[in-house]
């Protein structure tokens, strides 16, 4: 009785590790949080894009960018909803646009542009594999 | 006692035979039902795709009698601020008369655009639209082609309303936000139209003559599939908060001028959760069944991807892992890229 079970369990762990393997056509994204707050309450729908240094990866590109929700909580995507940011050196800025419900574009921003110029950025990041990063409260001033 | 005695000896099933027989009844059965249901779903997407054909043969016949594709949606508003000398239409009215609707066509006032507000001409327009018609339906979208929506542009500054039928079908009127960037890798300049052309103050005044797709018209998208109607979706999930948000402008109708509107700038996936509704309206890599929400992604229930017509009159069954760069290519008509075709 010990070898068939020591077997079904050799197939469980394989079919695990098989299933478990990411996407080979998607990169690695780790999740990178934080929470937004203008001048001190939680902020939605601030839009957060992370500037990757020395520009976008030219073989496989990908955007990171992320969205405040009603409780300034935000979660760095790449490809599906809070998957995260890819490996590399990342400058953040932020914007808080209006939904423009006929172009259906991202348009204008509250903030007046001063948190939008990566060069001037004060918050940066290192994303590394395999460690998550929670960027704790951004405090932004709306005025 | 003599057990043999009796000449009849009665044949029966005992309960263990009976039970097998139903278990493997069931097995069996258990095993056809995907196959009906994928058969079933098999004949969906034929009449979806011939909607396309024909939809696409429509396009190109308008092109034929005018010797100008049909403008994907225009919106004159003298002065900016003159509303009710305004008029509009949307491509699905104008190709009426080349998919054999001659008589709604007729019906239909083109001194004035569908609206509730402009008088009794437009609210008669109004009708015309509401119409539903099958050729408009895929079938494997859930909604009824008879499910009529109310549309109403008050958020966007502009007090009218109007009542649309469901189309599953939208023209890809170019590419630009998240989509682009990723597609073209950061280089996203240039001129990122695609083939219906978007007119008036909402748009530039393009050629929609046939020789400006210079990318070819084998390679070339009109218009794909986004399921349409009043709802909205996040994958194949019901999204009720963004529903309620978005449905009046998702432009989901075939008259609908908005369904004239799709610059597509991507989508994330993701699962559907109502406290993270607003967040699926973020640009992304996504752009074939991720949500259908005008502008972010095309949408179809297909297992796998979505049909689109193609500028030849072809029909093209596109993956819904189809790269950035692809789709993007496929979409504008004359940016010259170079890519490799799906298979």
């Amino acid at each position: 009785m010990r070898l068939p079970l020591a077997g079904l369990l050799l197939v469980l762990v394989l079919i695990g590790v098989g299933c478990s393997g990411r996407d080979p056509n998607r990169k690695e994204t780790v999740p990178v949080i934080g929470v937004i707050t203008v001048d001190g309450k939680p902020a939605e729908s601030v839009q957060i894009t992370f500037h990757p240094e020395g520009g976008m990866d030219q073989t496989q590109p990908t955007e990171t960018r992320a969205m405040s929700a009603a409780d300034g909580k935000f979660a760095a995507t790449t490809y599906e909803l809070g998957d995260g940011a890819t490996l590399g050196k990342f400058k953040l800025t932020f914007k808080l646009p209006k939904l423009n419900s006929i172009s259906m574009t991202f348009d204008g921003d509250a903030f007046k542009g001063r948190y939008a110029n990566p060069e001037k950025s004060q918050h940066s990041i290192e994303v590394v594999s395999g460690m998550p990063i929670d960027l704790g409260t951004i405090e932004l001033s709306g005025r | 006692m003599v057990f043999h005695s009796s000449p009849f000896r009665r044949r029966a099933f005992t309960l263990v035979e009976l039970l097998v027989v139903i278990a493997i009844i069931g097995i069996l059965v258990g095993l056809l039902l995907p196959a009906v249901q994928a058969a079933r779903e098999a004949a969906r997407r034929m009449q979806c795709s011939n909607n396309v054909k024909q939809m696409g043969l429509a396009v190109l016949n308008y092109e034929s009698a005018y010797k100008s594709f049909p403008i994907a949606w225009w919106l004159d508003i003298p002065g900016g601020t003159n509303l009710p000398a305004a008029n509009g239409n949307v491509w699905g009215v104008s190709i009426l008369p080349f998919i054999e609707q001659t008589n709604l066509y007729n019906q239909f006032d083109q001194r004035f655009p569908a609206m509730n507000e402009l008088g009794p001409i437009a609210q008669s327009n109004v009708k015309v639209i509401s119409t539903p018609l099958n050729f408009f339906k895929c079938p494997s979208s859930p909604h009824e082609a008879t499910e009529v929506y109310t549309g109403d542009a008050s958020d966007a500054g502009l007090p009218i309303t109007w009542k649309s039928a469901p189309s599953d079908y939208i023209p890809a009127t170019g590419v630009r936000g998240a989509y682009a960037n990723i597609a073209y890798a950061g280089n996203a300049g240039g001129d990122r139209h695609g083939v219906l052309q978007v007119y008036g103050p909402y748009g530039s005044n393009r050629s929609g003559k046939i020789g400006s797709i210079t990318d070819g018209t084998t390679n070339t998208i009109l218009f794909g599939e986004r399921t349409g109607g009043g709802q909205i979706y996040v994958g194949r999930t019901v999204a009720p908060e963004l529903t309620a948000v978005l449905s009046k402008t998702n432009g989901g109708g075939w008259g609908d001028l908005l369904n004239g509107e799709n610059w597509m700038s991507g989508a994330i996936s993701g699962i559907y959760s109502a406290a993270q509704a607003p967040l699926f309206l973020q640009e992304g890599p996504c752009g074939i069944n991720c949500n259908n929400i005008r502008g972010r992604s095309f949408h179809s229930f297909h297992t796998g991807g979505a049909h689109f017509g193609m500028c030849d009159g072809s029909v093209q069954y596109l993956s819904e892992n189809v790269e950035p760069l692809v789709l993007a290519a496929m979409i504008t008509r004359q940016k010259g890229e170079v890519f490799a075709f799906p298979q």
